[in-house]
This record gives structure tokens, sequence and C-alpha cells, in this order.
């Protein structure tokens, strides 16, 4: 699997993370990006994903939300066996080392400190298409 | 009730208030600031130019002081437009930016403050359109730490404020 290959959702309630994530990642050639505004949408993007048997691969997560924060999303995703192989990539201006202790013991595959370099994204996107391909 | 350590008592305070704004316009943004020094003030000086963005610095249940963002328009429209976003007049979009701008700094004070002891929570930020609702917000009797920026010319303030 390679960029090119993966089916992103970006999950953040603020249109320009959204908007700035989903310019780089067409920029990467990523074969699709959806974005979802809160916890609650994407997890119900998420769902309806599935069911149309065309799972996201990687989703890009926030963690201070409105309706549902992006941890109790990662939580609730985490839950679903059908989903152990999606990647959850936390990108946050949670920084705090126990908050990132919390978020990868909950099964998040990557965390990311916003302010973000694209150059912090691409070597997760990296890491990424490496545990997709495992 | 809990005892917190007090805001305005740590000369931490201003290296970490320097460092979250220098940080979260140049990493993210590309755009390097020119930071003043941090200060007190006895008020938010109000500025029509500005948009203001709020968020609750809660220790616990308890909500001593807020920290409040001012940026001259210019300073939202420079940053979308580095993002592909030209000309922007839309409201909401210049809103949205002003508060993932404030988010962002806010989580970068908030970690290093939290290495010193002091235990803030994450919240969400709001823009307060509204002068007057901003007054509200914050105890005017109070001194304010102000901190100043300046991105091409274009004035911001980052504050931190007693609640009211």
């Amino acid at each position: 699997m390679e960029i090119s290959d993966l089916n992103f959702l970006v999950v953040d309630d603020h249109l320009m993370i959204r908007s700035l994530l989903t310019k780089f990642l067409g920029e990467q050639n990523a074969k699709s990006v959806d974005t979802a505004v809160d916890g609650a949408d994407g997890l119900s993007k998420v769902k309806n994903a599935l069911n149309l048997n065309n799972p996201y691969n990687a989703i890009f997560l926030d963690w201070n939300m409105p309706k549902m924060s992006g941890f109790e999303m990662l939580l609730e995703c985490r839950k679903d066996e059908r989903l152990k192989n999606t990647a959850i990539i936390m990108l946050t201006a949670e920084s705090e080392e126990e908050n990132i202790i919390k978020a990868l013991s909950a099964g998040a595959t990557a965390y990311i400190v916003k302010p973000f370099k694209e150059d912090v994204v691409l070597r997760r996107l990296d890491n990424v298409v490496n545990w997709l391909n495992k | 009730m809990a005892e917190y350590k007090n805001i305005v008592t740590d000369d931490y305070l201003a290296h970490a208030m320097e460092k979250a704004v220098h940080s979260t316009l140049y990493d993210t943004y590309l755009i390097e600031p020119k930071v003043g020094d941090c200060r007190l003030e006895n008020d938010i000086a109000p500025d029509n130019s500005y948009i203001y963005s709020i968020v609750k610095m809660k220790q616990g249940e308890h909500c001593r002081n807020i920290l409040v963002t001012g940026f001259s328009q210019e300073i939202p429209v420079r940053i979308l437009a580095n993002y592909g976003f030209s000309n922007v007049v839309d409201k909401v979009i210049i809103h949205d930016c002003v508060e993932e701008i404030t988010n962002i700094i806010y989580g970068k004070l908030k970690a290093s403050l939290n290495k010193n002891g002091y235990e803030f929570a994450m919240e969400f930020p709001e823009v307060i359109e509204d002068k007057d609702v901003l007054y509200q917000k914050y105890n005017s009797d109070k001194k304010i730490i102000s901190l100043p920026f300046i991105i091409n010319g274009h004035l911001g303030h980052v504050f931190i404020a007693a609640c009211n």
C-alpha cells in the first residue's frame, strides 16, 4: 500500500485544519480525503464507510471537539473489530506527555502535536503506511 | 477546595507566553512574529480593529483566569492566504482561523505551565464579537498580563486576565 491507495478522514472542528490537511493529503496523492466537524460526525462517517464496504484506511483526529471529543471517538473506533486495521493519528494541541501516553495506550497509531510542520506529518504518514503494510 | 498555583505571581509565565505565540505563528503558519515584552496592564485596551477570542483557563472546576487573544483582521487573512484561501472576507472563516490560532497558543502555553505545576485543562476557544461581552468576561479591577506582537506591521496581543 502507498498513500495513493489510501482513503483518509480528517476530523477537526476547525475549517482551517480540515482544509490544510485536505490540501496536504491531496498533494501526497491520497486516494480520497473526507472531513468531519466533530467526533460524532466522524464516527458516523466511519460507520457509514464500513457499511459501504469502503472503510477509511487512516483517520486524522483532533482531541478537543464539541459533541464528542477525539479521544471518545478513538475509544469508540477501537471497540469495533472491523476498524482494527484503520490507522488513527491524533492531531491535536494537547501536547502533555500523559495525554500522549493516554491516546497511544487507547489505540492511537500515531500522535502529532499542533502546531505541526509538514515534514512531521509526512514522517507520520510513512509510519502509518508501514503499519498498514504489516 | 484544592489549592492551585496562582499564575499572576510567576516569572516563568512571560517566557511560556512568548514561546507559545512565536511557535504557533511560525511553526504552523510560517509567519515570523516580532514578539514584544510581557507586561502588566490596567485593562485590555479596546481596539475596534481587533478580533478577540477567549479561552477559560480552568484548574479543576475552578476558573480564575482567561486567555484573551486579539488580532487585527489582516493577521488571520494573511494566514489563510498562505493556505489557499485568497482574499477572504467571510467572517465565519476568519473567526474559525482566529479560534484555531488561539487553541494552539493555549495548548502550547498550557503544556509549558502545567510542567510548572499549574494543572490547566484544555478548553474551547470562542470568538467574542461584542466588546461589551468581552468586558464582562474578565475582572478589570485586577492587573492584566499583556504580550504584544507584530506580524508584517499588524498588531496582535495575547492577554491573561482574571475571571469575573
